[in-house]
């Protein structure tokens, strides 16, 4: 193998591929990376086999060949190279790094060893506006399980509906048991057959990550087991969760007796200040009445007592409850709008959030019972 | 063969020729799902093996069955998920979602009077438990049960307890662990609601304390409970109390505590006789509907001696395992099964010439050699270990050993024993030298 590639390129692959390799499994060339020519191009790709990521990059190809090399090593070393172009050429399992004045051989191992990625040839599921799935993605995954004494709510559900009109749409749900974030996202077409998925959480975040980077259209391919999530130049292909996701609609309230518009900044600093003087439990009180808005308390023993008065647009009746304040502000840190609507019914019933003037999102959160 | 027993021969087959990373990597989790005549479908846990298996093993996989099972023409693979799911608990839990149930009493209701067997060793705690249960806070109060782990400290407490229950539904009981009760008191505190933590303990008119020794130590929570025994004490009502030794030996535990703990009546557990662990076996495994041969049963009665939660946990251990094959055991059968959790069966057979026989036999000396005087190093250092190993296992008397070695005087014995352990704890070599033997000892 030997090639010309500029460094900003290698980069850019290295940067969706360097993440998934399988630490702590002792399948050394897990670890590594599989650089390979591919058509007049090079193929990047790593996995931990549950994830696997395959990206092409421009280059200049001189002789073909593949190896593979530690991840961490030479995506470390790219970025610290401070030239523009850098040739690669392979010697047996070694790789020779020539980049102006800076020279390295990097110990690789063969490519025969690399696992073989798996393919899903049929014809793309659904198509998406990579912006619109990350601007989704940015308000709900957060909210999921982070163990897996559950599979199920470790990952994140994907319901794909041909409802929706001209475009189908994507409801995109994340949930812990105390609270849920559902959205709805528009597809750029309709599906042709209705689809439930779960997938975990680590793909999301990777194609959080890649999103990041990307613009365009994405496309998702399924198989029986697997997701395949294609943008751009990148592959991110992924086991499915085994399950069923909870029929978590079932628990969204369908009325409220209390309704407050809040400014979210404001609401944000108040939860802050007062989080200080929540107890270990990080439990804070929420009081909702027309004359005075929102009152926001905490106690501790240790610390002393704070309240904070922000002022809302108050409908219904006056109604108080306890909630976690890092639920709250997982929430209200990852909207936009500068209003939210909070939707209370009582101290033991579910809680509901919304940016004002949008419909295809919820927060649900659960009170603390005291 | 069974398809396990058959995937079991091929993997050993494929072993051999891989690597370990390799191995384990790419067989984890596979097996054989479907078999007919002459093809064979195995399951993988995901499409990463399953491309590898197809791509690259193949023909390894196919040459290994045609060396053990040459009717085997078509090898597929198919993935298969690890089964880990119940739909039907999910949609609970969503309904459920938040809620934590709490129940003050956590009295768990299959511990009762009725399912406990007596026999000698622990009649004394029946009867006083059943004497409280009748007429708590009149009899003996407070009720001290103490013996070791698994004998049944926890299911005669309880008992007590639901027995209460049972004949005054609206009695107020309370069954705490006694680390249960360090951190309440603890949060209590820390969120300054004393109060209403000494009003709970104090407002009860049994309360059940499980594994008070864990008090040990914690100076504060013993005054709280120094406190809260009194006030129950006071008003006559049932406090029981359950350890794992005498009051007075629990370590760092003050002394008004232990002469309170002593004040009603201490009963001890002791480890069942071989009588009452049969019967126990026996009166579990019709509880759990499960018939097994009465030769069996008594197998696994000699062999546990001690614990009756390893005593159960052996039974169903051999029950599932009846259950996931579909046969009724034998006793050779059951010898491997259980072969885990039985403690090796001690010191069985194991006598000072054995001992000497297999120390010769690790060291390729003969046994006149270790007995003859000779203070040829190669018979020295042996002879100690033997004497060692005499010493340690069978606690034997100085002045035997020293007599059984050709009749050395007992001060010979003790240089020894001293030198042995002197050199184990500056060597680790000798220590696993030592474990061999050991294990030579009670394997054979």
């Amino acid at each position: 193998m030997k090639l010309i590639c500029t460094k900003d390129n290698l980069k850019k692959g290295l940067f969706a591929v360097s993440r998934v390799v399988g630490v702590g499994n002792p399948l050394q060339v897990l670890n590594n990376i599989l650089l390979k020519t591919d058509q007049g191009r090079i193929r990047l790709s790593s996995t931990n086999l549950e994830i696997g990521v395959n990206t092409w990059v421009g280059g200049k190809i001189e002789e073909e060949g593949a190896l593979t090399v530690p991840a961490k090593l030479i995506n470390e070393y790219i970025n610290n190279l401070p030239t523009e172009k850098v040739q690669l050429s392979a010697k047996d399992t070694t790789l020779n790094l020539i980049s102006e004045n800076y020279k390295t051989n990097i110990k690789g191992l063969p490519s025969e060893e690399f696992p073989l990625i798996p393919q899903i040839a049929e014809e793309a599921y659904a198509k998406i506006d990579s912006n619109e799935l990350k601007s989704a993605l940015s308000e709900t995954i957060w909210a999921a399980a982070g163990n897996e004494t559950q599979p199920e709510i470790s990952g994140i559900f994907l319901g794909f509906s041909a409802e929706g009109g001209e475009t189908g749409k994507l409801r995109i749900a994340a949930t812990d048991r105390y609270r849920l974030a559902e959205r709805n996202a528009q597809l750029k077409e309709p599906v042709k057959s209705p689809k439930e998925v779960i997938v975990p959480f680590r793909t999301i975040s990777e194609l959080f990550k890649i999103l990041g980077v990307s613009s365009g259209e994405l496309e998702i391919y399924f198989s029986e087991t697997q997701v395949l999530f294609k943008i751009d130049e990148t592959e991110l292909i992924s086991r499915l969760i085994d399950g069923q996701y909870p029929d978590y609609q079932q628990i969204i309230p369908k009325g409220f007796k209390t309704e407050a518009v809040v400014s979210r900044e404001e609401l944000i600093h108040a939860l802050k200040a007062t989080s200080l003087f929540a107890s270990e439990s990080n439990n804070i009180q929420l009081e909702i009445s027309e004359g005075s808005g929102i009152r926001v308390t905490a106690s501790s023993a240790a610390a002393g007592e704070n309240e904070t008065l922000v002022s809302a647009k108050v409908s219904g009746s006056a109604n108080a409850a306890m909630f976690n304040f890092r639920y709250l502000l997982d929430c209200l840190n990852n909207l936009s709008e500068t209003n939210v609507v909070v939707r209370m019914i009582s101290d033991a019933s579910p809680a509901m959030i919304q940016p004002e003037g949008r419909t295809n999102y919820v927060y649900i959160v659960m009170p603390i019972k005291t | 063969m069974t398809n396990q027993q058959l995937w079991q021969a091929i993997l050993g087959n494929l072993e051999t020729t891989l690597s370990k990373a390799n191995f384990t990597t790419w067989f984890k989790n596979t097996s054989i799902i479907e078999r007919s005549d002459t093809g064979i479908v195995i399951g993988v846990p995901n499409a990463f093996t399953k491309e590898w298996l197809q791509n690259k093993y193949h023909q390894d996989i196919l040459k290994a069955f045609k060396a053990i099972s040459p009717e085997i023409k078509e090898v597929k693979y198919q993935i298969v998920s690890p089964v880990f799911t119940q739909p039907q608990v999910q949609r609970e839990t969503t309904k459920t979602i938040a809620k934590r149930p709490e129940s003050s009493q956590n009295l768990n209701p299959k511990y009762t009077f009725s399912a406990f067997i007596v026999g000698s060793h622990n009649q004394l705690a029946h009867a006083a438990s059943i004497a409280v249960s009748k007429k708590p806070g009149s009899v003996y109060n407070p009720l001290f049960i103490y013996g070791g782990v698994g004998l049944g400290k926890t299911h005669l407490m309880q008992a007590v307890g639901n027995d209460i229950v049972k004949r005054t539904p609206d009695a107020k009981i309370l069954y705490v662990t006694s680390e249960r009760f360090t951190n309440e008191f603890v949060s209590a505190l820390s969120q300054g609601k004393a109060d209403s933590f000494k009003s709970l303990y104090r407002n009860v008119d049994v309360l059940l304390v499980d594994d008070i020794q864990f008090l040990a130590g914690r100076e504060g929570t013993q005054e709280e409970f120094f406190h809260t025994f009194n006030a129950l004490h006071q008003n006559n009502k049932q406090v029981v109390m359950t350890s794992d030794r005498l009051p007075k030996e629990i370590p760092a535990i003050e002394e008004r505590l232990v002469s309170r703990f002593e004040w009603g009546m201490i009963a001890d557990i002791q480890a069942p006789d071989l009588e009452t662990r049969l019967a126990i076996l026996k009166t579990k495994a019709k509880e759990k509907n499960y018939n097994i041969e009465q030769e069996i049963l008594q197998y696994i009665a000699e062999t546990i001696q001690s614990n009756i939660r390893e005593l159960e946990g052996a039974l169903n251990r051999l029950m599932v395992y009846c259950q996931l094959n579909n046969t009724r055991p034998t006793i050779d059968q059951v010898k491997n099964i259980l072969v885990n959790i039985i403690t090796p069966p001690k010191k069985r057979g194991v006598s000072a010439k054995k001992i000497i026989e297999v120390v010769a036999d690790f060291y390729n000396v003969t046994i006149e050699d270790l007995l003859k005087q000779s203070r040829k190093k190669e018979y020295v250092h042996p002879r100690q270990i033997a004497m060692y190993i005499i010493r340690k296992e069978l606690e034997t008397s100085l002045p035997s050993i020293g007599e059984f070695f050709g009749g050395r005087d007992h001060t010979t014995v003790i240089h020894a024993i001293d030198k042995i352990d002197r050199i184990i704890k500056d060597r680790n070599g000798l220590k696993q030298e030592i474990d061999l033997i050991k294990d030579r000892l009670y394997v054979t």
